[in-house]
């Protein structure tokens, strides 16, 4: 039995769906007993949970000092060891350099930030995000007459994506496809600037959860995948590098993925998804795989299948889960 | 028989929640008790049950969820005591500590209770308080063809009533409520068709630190339907469809579905009386707060015998 107490390193933290997925792993993983420790009830955890593994997930708002004085404090357990698992890289990739050698192990969700630790001297292990089936999983949806939509996204529409958006909804209303666009604003990205696309707000403008995704992704023909390069707590643009849980999760949502990057390639982290990813880049391109698949759902159908058994075989948080706790304990 | 007692902080719900537990009888007896200060009710003491619905932080009675967690417990030893919430995700902040305190939670949010993180956390959602209305006797003549409840994503917002406007049929009265908390259901009787747009706040004070989004509908969307009123939803939250088919609470995601909807239901008074009884049917059979008493009831003690 390994005792792991998981910490979220944030608060607030609006991603704390992530933390809560982790735990769901945990549950269904009889060796390992788990608690949740919140920046202000890590201490009183640390004394009464005794764990052999102290998991910091996120890793924003650490320094490298105050987790040294958190190890070595009287009301630490000797002997545990401490892992950091960064999911913000490469967006805070400086912060988590820094906190990064207080640590036993580091883990990042980013295949191509390792590099960059490695050259401070600190080994990086690349641990992607992953599902989880209590928020995301539905089967897959066959039946065409219980498909609400054919092409849906949910995200932000950072503004280097505004034109491609602005391009890809008049495609889609000229071949009368149906549509759902959630495209929440901040404060890099006004209500004004969305105005551009077409779609009135109150389509548009509001925040829903991750298990509210899922519903939607699985009532969708398809569901458009973009990855990041922007980041609101950085101007600087640096594009993700590996697949995010948003891959994982729209998969386990039981939809098929058409996904837009010029740098991301699925396959060539896992060759075995080879045709069950659809890439796309190009306007025309996205509005007619759609439309073959109002004409033929099959192909669709059998890449969504595809991708969700990838998913609940091997990409779930506990199969991360095992993979860390192999790596940090043997 | 189950033997369940019910405390409350001046909670609106509990008159109503009183009528309904008397429907489960006999085999949920039921009590009731106003703040953990009064004296219990006869037979109380030996509750198999104690259920705090728990009042929203700072209400009159300065709650204090674990001194209420003490006090209940010192009172009926031995008891299972559970934490009745009925307002997550908005006070998620307040009632994240609730599953070390109480042996049970029951949250009115699906998407809140995966936050919760704690295997003592269930769902319950919010559900009506049944009144006898039935479609079939004459309602009130409408004020209004059509009640637009919610002008848009925000404050200032008014793309939806502009839809709405250009959807809306030649020669129908319109009348606009600027959010659709602030319909109350008389006023909502008071009209053929009501359009809803959902606006529970995500994040904002009482929910800042995990921020959890609401994905069950809320207590209205029961009662409305159970009312017979007939509804046109804005899927905001698709976990409406859950709970109510599109052929008993119609549902729009995209302006260009608003005249067809809007047309259908506006002339077809078959059509809205058809879906309207429809809805109305399922609240009585499956969302009454009688059924939800009835699934704590059964999730805490395991008893069969409380009908499912």
């Amino acid at each position: 039995m390994t005792r792991l107490l998981l910490y979220n390193t944030r608060l607030p933290n609006t991603n704390f769906h992530l933390m809560a997925s982790l735990w769901n792993g945990c549950r269904q993983m009889p060796e390992v007993a788990a608690e949740v420790a919140q920046p202000h009830t890590l201490p009183l955890l640390l004394r009464a949970h005794r764990p052999d593994v102290v998991l910091a997930f996120g890793g924003e708002a650490l320094t490298a000092e105050g987790v040294r004085s958190l190890r070595h404090a009287s009301f630490a357990p000797a002997g545990a060891r401490w892992v950091l698992w960064t999911t913000e890289d490469p967006f805070e990739l400086e912060v988590n350099l820094e906190v990064a050698p207080a640590f036993d192990a580091v883990f990042t969700s980013d295949f191509g930030s390792m590099r960059a630790y490695e050259e401070r001297g600190v080994r990086a292990h690349w641990l992607p995000l992953a599902g989880d089936e209590a928020f995301s999983f539905h089967p897959v949806v066959e039946e065409p007459e219980r498909l609400l939509y054919d092409l849906i996204f949910v995200g932000t529409a950072w503004p280097n994506r505004v034109a491609f958006f602005q391009e890809l909804l008049a495609a889609c209303r000229d071949a009368n496809l149906r549509t759902r666009f959630i495209l929440p604003t901040n404060e890099h990205l006004s209500s004004d600037t969305l105005e551009a696309l077409g779609l009135p707000a109150f389509e548009r403008a509001y925040r829903i959860s991750l298990s509210d995704l899922a519903r939607l992704q699985n009532r969708s023909l398809f569901a458009l995948v973009l990855f990041r390069d922007f980041s609101r707590f950085s101007d600087r643009p640096r594009p993700q590098t590996s697949p995010t849980n948003r891959f994982y999760e729209t998969a386990l949502a039981g939809t098929a993925q058409i996904l837009v990057s010029h740098e991301m390639d699925i396959a060539r982290f896992y060759p075995e998804l080879q045709g069950a990813v659809f890439a796309e880049t190009q306007v025309e391109a996205i509005v007619e795989r759609v439309l073959a698949a109002r004409r033929d759902p099959s192909e669709r159908s059998a890449a969504a299948r595809r991708a969700q058994e990838f998913v609940r075989a091997g990409h779930l948080y506990r199969h991360r889960l095992a993979e860390l706790l192999a790596t940090v304990v043997g | 028989m189950t033997r369940v007692h019910l405390i409350h902080l001046a909670s609106t719900l509990a008159s109503g929640l009183a009528s309904e537990a008397a429907a489960c009888a006999p085999e949920i007896a039921a009590s009731f008790q106003e703040g953990p200060e009064a004296s219990p009710s006869p037979g109380a003491q030996a509750a198999d049950l104690v259920v705090l619905l728990v009042p929203p932080y700072g209400s009159p009675g300065t709650y204090d969820p674990y001194a209420l967690a003490y006090q209940i417990r010192e009172r009926f030893p031995g008891a299972p005591v559970a934490a009745w919430v009925t307002d997550d995700p908005e006070r998620f902040d307040d009632h994240y500590p609730l599953p070390a305190l109480f042996d049970h939670v029951f949250t009115n949010d699906a998407n809140a209770r995966r936050y919760y993180h704690a295997e003592n956390v269930h769902e319950l959602p919010p559900a009506a308080i049944a009144t006898g209305n039935t479609t079939a006797a004459a309602p009130p003549p409408p004020e209004w063809d059509l009640l637009l409840c919610g002008r848009g994503a925000a404050p200032g917002d008014d793309s939806l009533e502009r839809a709405v406007r250009a959807a809306l049929p030649p020669g129908n009265r319109l009348h606009v409520v600027e959010r659709d908390a602030d319909a109350p259901h008389h006023l909502c009787r008071r009209a053929k068709v009501v359009v809803r747009y959902p606006s529970r706040p995500v994040g904002g004070p009482g929910n800042e630190l995990l921020g959890p989004a609401p994905s069950t509908p809320d207590a209205r969307t029961f009662q409305m339907a159970e009312e017979g009123v007939f509804q046109i939803v804005f899927l905001r939250q698709p976990e409406l469809l859950d709970f109510f088919a599109e052929d008993e609470i119609p549902t729009f995601s995209r302006a260009a579905e608003l005249p067809g909807l809007l047309s259908r239901y506006l002339t077809s008074d078959e059509d809205r009386a058809a879906a309207t009884a429809r809805a109305q049917a399922r609240v009585r059979r499956e969302h009454l707060w009688r059924h939800r008493l009835q699934t704590l009831v059964r999730t805490v003690t395991g008893n069969p015998e409380v009908p499912a």
